[in-house]
């Protein structure tokens, strides 16, 4: 086993430690915090699968998170008032995202680039207006309040506190997470990555693109939509602020933060954003935003210029590797002089 | 009489006022290795787009094997066994050589059958064909990373990969080096007969010691085709290449 590969396990074992110990080093709302964080940096993995992965950059996958969360708060007020299940909830969460993309799929399939960009942004725009709007199903702008507790399977106690919340999202996200760090090992990340790199090369081997990048919003679409499912779960509120332009941004820049490639950069990069965002809210009240907005369009320049090298990392958590990042002034500014 | 592998029928394309391909009618026959020469400009790539699907013909048909193929897409065309390498070679840079081989082979005909894992088998018969091409030692290398003439050869390797029955060689020859160029010659020579080759090459001892049959374009259209001794005779070629330069 390499060096690299020694670091990478014991850096993930400390992190998993870290994880599961976290709620119990700080109060309850630190441990609600860092649910949503959790629920977040799912998106954050969705994006991250379109973006980084299958090079289909998007600012909509708030669509199937929200349409997901409506759905499973919907389905806890009406279906079963006394409290969801969790595996149900993740299953119709799931499914609710699979059916957005699907649905959506028409537009978004034959796009690509910038154009991909604006019209998944419209997407998540209209969905986040239609949720304020159609106040008789979505409570409007004040939202819809779960109060029933989840069970995570029948016979399970019932999520009763924040840390538990918590450790129910650590559980769910892992798995989801570490199923698709799977596939991606196999032909299908395979496959991705090589529309991403060059579809036209891709259609010369006998791949239907079309197919393959609706199998990547789909996807996509049902791991947001787990995460809508346990937005409910941890936070037993959905309002139309969770899904705006902003949170889309937000999920976009912490997917670039942690390396566009990365599943587990992505929850990573938006831990970093939300945690910048909070932090700095505390200390430089009212122009947190303004910050982050730089962070952003230094992120956006360090993603531009990367465009040759799409999908692979480019920023300070993910060290680009190989002589071609060498070549580049990004990295060439970091390396020390030599006399020559 | 059984119909060519492929057949283009009065084909044209027109960029702007510029016709890049001018009724060009051409018949390639299965087992058979046809060149295409011409000067820079005589549409021998756009040629090799039509019959791959990455461009439409503004008029005419394209047939393989008396199917028509006109209104097929690239990826359709593929699947039916046309394999295709281009000028710029087009490899994926962030797959390794041996992920391109394993992508590039995926939806041959050869990957479905056989014992063991797709993604194993494609592997193992990717390793002997890179071992041909002297790119074992790359296998692991990110595809990005190979010098030009590696790259080359790499698509060359996943064009032929997907057991192609009509493969079109972009100037395959262009950027090689010896040593590689004789590899490549080697491979071509040895290609079995149940591979059409469609080969456009300004390497004209190599066109004319592996072709079957040589077409010469210019300006779009067909200013001779024949067997390479003929077209050597007649000196089409060289009359064509000295207008374009003249």
């Amino acid at each position: 086993m390499s060096a690299h590969s020694r670091l990478r396990i014991t850096v993930g074992v400390l992190a998993a430690v870290a994880a599961v110990a976290a709620p119990w080093l700080v109060d309850a709302y630190g441990a609600a915090l860092l649910a949503r964080t959790l629920v977040l940096g799912l998106v954050a993995v969705s994006v991250t699968l379109l973006t980084g992965v299958a090079g289909l950059p998007t600012l909509g996958q708030t669509g199937p998170f929200a349409a997901a969360a409506y759905a499973c708060a919907l389905l806890g007020l009406h279906v079963s008032p006394a409290g969801s299940i969790g595996v149900v909830q993740l299953l119709a969460g799931a499914t609710v995202g699979a059916l957005f993309a699907l649905l959506t799929s028409p537009l978004v399939v034959p796009a690509r680039g910038v154009v991909l960009l604006m019209i998944t942004l419209a997407i998540g725009e209209l969905v986040t207006i239609a949720a304020g709007r159609w106040r008789p199903v979505t409570g409007g702008t004040d939202g819809l309040t779960v109060f029933a507790e989840t069970r995570p399977v029948w016979g399970l106690p019932p999520l009763a506190d924040d840390r538990a919340r918590y450790l129910y999202a650590l559980a769910v996200v892992a798995v989801v997470v570490g199923g698709l760090f799977l596939a991606l090992r196999g032909p299908a990340g395979l496959l991705l990555r090589a529309r991403r790199d060059d579809e036209q090369r891709l259609r010369a081997s006998g791949h239907g693109a079309a197919g393959l990048v609706l199998a990547a919003f789909v996807a996509a679409g049902a791991i947001a939509g787990v995460a809508g499912s346990l937005l409910v779960t941890t936070q037993q509120y959905v309002s139309p602020a969770e899904f705006g332009f902003d949170v889309a941004t937000l999920l976009l820049l912490g997917a670039v933060i942690g390396g566009t490639g990365s599943l587990g950069g992505a929850i990573v990069g938006t831990a970093v954003v939300l945690g910048a965002r909070d932090w700095l809210s505390g200390i430089l009240p009212g122009r947190a935003p303004l910050l982050l907005g730089l962070v952003f369009v230094g992120a956006a320049y360090a993603f531009a210029r990367r465009g040759a090298e799409p999908g692979l990392p480019s920023l300070p958590l993910a060290r680009p590797r190989g002589p071609r990042f060498a070549r580049s002034r990004l990295w060439r500014r970091r390396e020390p002089r030599t006399a020559s | 009489m059984t119909a060519p592998l492929l057949a283009t029928e009065a084909v044209r394309r027109r960029y702007g006022s510029l016709a890049a391909v001018d009724g060009v009618d051409l018949a390639v026959e299965a087992g058979t290795r046809h060149a295409l020469i011409g000067p820079n400009g005589a549409g021998k790539t756009t040629l090799l787009d039509l019959v791959a699907g990455g461009a439409r013909p503004d008029a005419g048909r394209i047939r393989l094997a008396g199917r028509d193929v006109t209104a097929l897409g690239p990826a359709r065309r593929a699947r039916l066994g046309i394999g295709r390498t281009h000028q710029r070679p087009a490899v994926w840079p962030t797959l390794s050589t041996l992920d391109n081989m394993v992508v590039a082979g995926w939806r041959s005909p050869a990957a479905r059958t056989g014992r063991g894992g797709r993604t194993n088998r494609l592997r193992r018969d990717a390793a002997d064909l890179l071992d041909r091409l002297g790119l074992t030692a790359a296998a692991g290398t990110p595809a990005g990373h190979l010098s030009h003439g590696q790259r080359r050869q790499l698509e060359i390797a996943m064009a032929l990969f997907g057991e192609p029955r009509l493969v079109l060689l972009d100037e395959p020859a262009a950027g090689l080096a010896a040593p590689d160029l004789r590899r490549l010659w080697d491979l071509l020579a040895d290609l079995p007969r149940t591979v059409t080759v469609l080969l456009v090459e300004h390497r004209l001892d190599l066109v004319y010691a592996l072709a079957d049959t040589v077409t010469v374009l210019r300006a779009g259209r067909v200013v001779d085709s024949g067997p390479p001794a003929e077209i050597r005779r007649s000196g089409a070629a060289r009359l064509a290449f000295a207008e374009a330069v003249g």
